[in-house]
C-alpha cells in the first residue's frame, strides 16, 4: 500500500492521540453510556471524577492547581467568553478601563470578538502592531498601555508563522498596568513551555483540544478565581453558571489526557531538528522568504516564494497537505496575519505553511520537499517575476516593498 | 482548468530558450496580482511561434498555453483581433479571472507592435 501523503497541516488540527482516543471510549460503560456528571447517582459521579481528573490534567499543564477550568466548545468560544464576558462583566460594575488591545495578528476568534465588545459594550478595540517578523515589541506595548486599558490579549505562539511572543517580557506590564492578561493557547498548548508562555502572569488561557491532538468540539477557558467574566451562554447553570450545558464528558477526559501527554523537551527538540532539516531542504531553491523568526514554536514553518503566483501554487501543488497564505482565491485576500508583518499581497500569497507535530517523520519532510520545490521550480521557469529576481533584481524593489525581508 | 506542468516546454509558456529573432511585449504588474510577457516569432506576416511568461493564476496560465498554440501559423491580422473577452469565453475561464485574460491580451498586442513589420523594433 502507498504511504499516505505527508500531512503537514497541524496547525489546522492534529490527528487524534490513539491514547487520547483510548481515554475517551473508557468513558463509556458496558451499557455505551458516558453519564451526565451533573446527575445525582452512581454514574454521574463516576463521570465527575472524570472531569476533575482532566481538570487536574490542565493545571497541571498551566503549572498552577488554582485555575478555574471552563470547558467550551474549543477555542474559539474560550477567546469569545473571555473577551466578551470580561467586557460585558467589567460594563456592569467598572467605567474606568474602557480599551482592549489586541495584538494585530491575532487570530479572528479574537479580533473579531474584541470588535463585538466594542460594538455591544462601548470598548475602543487597538490593534498592537508587529515588526516583520509578527513579534510584539514590549515598547510597542508600553507605549499602548495606560490606566484605561481593561483587556490585553496576546497569542503567545501565532497561528500561522509560529512566532513566539516574548510574553515573559511582555506579560509583567500587562500586570503592572492593572489590566487583564488573556492568552489564546490554541497552537501554544501541549507545545511550549508553562514558563515560555507566561502562563503564571495571565489571568485567562484559551486552550483547544483538536489543535493538540485532542478530539474537535472541545476547548477551556482557564481563569484565575478572582477574574469574573459574564456567561454568555445560558441555560442550566453548569459550570457555575459561567458555561451553561451538559458537560461532554468523554470529550473533557480526551482534552484532558491530551495535556497530560504535552510536549517535553526531547519532542520538542525533534521537530526542532525537523523543521530545521525542512528549511534546509527549501533553500536551495532560492528566493525563498521566511515568515517564522528564529525564536518560534518548532511546530510551524512559514515561507513565501519569490516570483511564485499564489493561486498558481495552490492549484498546481499536490501531493503534500499544507496550509496556505490566503484563502481559495487571491481576490479574497491574503492572510491578515502576514499583511500585518506588510508582507506584500503577491508574496503573501505565495505562502506555505508548514505545520507538523509527534507524528511527523522524515520521510514526511523528503517528500515535502519534494513535492514543493518540483512545483515551485516550474512555476518560476514560466514565470517573468522570478526571471526579473533571477537575474539580480532586488526582492524589495520587484514587490516594491521597504519591508526588510529575511530571504533563505 | 489546471495545465499539465511536466509538459511545460511543447505548451508555449515560459520564455524561449534563445531570444533571438523573437520579440516580446509585457503587460501587468506584480502588485496587480498578474503580469505578462508574450513573446513572438513571425515572418512575412504569418506567427511562427509564441510563448507567454505568466505571473498569474491557473486559469491564465491554461489560457496562455491555448493562445500560444492557437497563435502558432496564424496571420498577424487574426492575432491583433484576439481580445480578453474572447479568450476568456473560449478557454472557459472563470468570471474572477477575466482581469487576468485582459493582461494576457494585453501582453499579446504589446508583442505584435514590436513586430518589425508592425513597425516595431525587436524589443527583445
Amino acid at each position: 500500500m502507498d504511504r499516505p501523503r505527508p500531512y503537514l497541516d497541524y496547525a489546522a488540527t492534529t490527528p487524534l492521540d490513539p491514547r487520547v482516543q483510548a481515554a475517551m471510549m473508557a468513558c463509556y460503560d458496558d451499557r455505551g453510556l458516558a453519564a451526565n456528571p451533573a446527575s445525582p447517582h452512581q454514574a454521574g459521579a463516576l463521570a465527575g471524577e472524570t472531569i476533575d481528573r482532566a481538570t487536574e490534567a490542565i493545571r497541571d499543564y498551566l503549572g498552577d492547581p488554582h485555575w478555574q477550568v471552563v470547558w467550551t466548545s474549543g477555542a474559539t468560544e474560550a477567546d469569545n467568553l473571555a473577551i466578551l464576558g470580561t467586557a460585558e462583566a467589567l460594563a456592569q460594575r467598572r467605567r474606568g478601563r474602557d480599551r482592549i488591545l489586541v495584538t494585530a495578528t491575532e487570530h479572528a476568534a479574537v479580533t473579531m470578538a474584541a470588535r463585538a465588545a466594542a460594538s455591544r459594550h462601548g470598548f475602543a478595540v487597538e490593534r498592537l502592531p508587529v515588526d516583520a517578523m509578527g513579534r510584539l515589541k514590549p515598547e510597542v506595548l508600553a507605549d499602548a498601555l495606560d490606566e484605561r486599558v481593561a483587556l490585553v490579549s496576546i497569542a503567545p505562539v501565532n497561528n500561522e508563522t509560529g512566532v513566539l511572543q516574548a510574553m515573559p517580557a511582555l506579560a509583567p506590564m500587562v500586570r503592572n498596568a492593572g489590566a487583564l492578561l488573556h492568552l489564546d493557547a490554541a497552537q501554544a498548548g501541549g507545545r511550549v513551555d508553562a514558563a515560555v508562555a507566561a502562563y503564571d502572569q495571565a489571568d485567562m488561557v484559551s486552550l483547544s483540544g483538536h489543535k493538540f491532538y485532542g478530539p474537535k468540539g472541545i476547548g477551556a477557558l482557564c481563569l484565575r478565581p478572582s477574574v469574573r467574566v459574564a456567561p454568555q451562554l445560558h441555560g442550566g447553570g453548569q459550570q457555575q453558571g459561567m458555561r451553561s450545558g451538559t458537560l461532554p464528558m468523554p470529550l473533557i477526559a480526551g482534552l484532558g489526557e491530551a495535556f497530560r501527554l504535552a510536549d517535553d523537551a526531547a519532542e520538542r527538540d525533534r521537530q526542532w531538528s525537523l523543521r530545521d532539516g525542512l528549511l534546509a531542504g527549501l533553500a536551495p531553491l532560492g528566493g525563498v522568504v521566511l515568515n517564522t523568526p528564529t525564536q518560534a514554536s518548532p511546530h510551524i514553518l512559514s515561507v513565501s516564494f519569490a516570483g511564485v503566483h499564489g493561486a498558481a501554487l495552490r492549484a498546481h501543488l499536490d501531493g503534500v497537505d499544507v496550509g496556505f497564505g490566503s484563502a481559495c482565491s487571491s481576490h479574497e485576500g491574503a492572510s491578515s496575519v502576514l499583511r500585518a508583518m506588510q508582507r506584500p499581497e503577491p508574496l503573501a500569497h505565495a505562502t506555505l505553511r508548514f505545520s507538523l507535530g509527534r507524528f511527523t517523520g522524515d520521510t514526511d519532510i523528503t517528500q515535502a520537499i519534494g513535492r514543493v520545490g518540483e512545483t515551485v521550480d516550474r512555476l518560476r521557469r514560466v514565470s517573468p517575476v522570478w526571471r526579473a529576481f533571477a537575474g539580480g533584481q532586488d526582492i524589495g524593489a520587484l514587490y516594491s516593498t521597504t519591508t526588510p525581508l529575511d530571504v533563505a | 482548468m489546471v495545465v499539465a506542468l511536466d509538459d511545460l516546454e511543447p505548451t508555449g509558456l515560459g520564455a524561449p530558450s534563445n531570444a533571438a529573432d523573437w520579440v516580446s511585449g509585457s503587460a501587468g504588474r506584480i502588485e496587480d496580482d498578474c503580469q505578462v510577457v508574450c513573446w513572438l516569432r513571425s515572418s512575412r506576416g504569418v506567427i511562427r511561434a509564441a510563448r507567454f511568461e505568466v505571473f498569474a493564476g491557473a486559469d491564465a496560465l491554461s489560457a496562455a498555453e491555448w493562445l500560444a498554440r492557437w497563435l502558432e501559423g496564424r496571420d498577424n491580422r487574426d492575432a491583433r483581433a484576439v481580445t480578453g473577452y474572447w479568450l476568456a469565453q473560449s478557454t472557459a475561464m472563470d468570471a474572477e479571472s477575466r482581469a487576468e485574460a485582459l493582461c494576457l491580451e494585453d501582453a499579446l498586442q504589446a508583442a505584435l507592435a514590436a513586430l518589425p513589420d508592425e513597425g516595431g523594433g525587436r524589443s527583445s
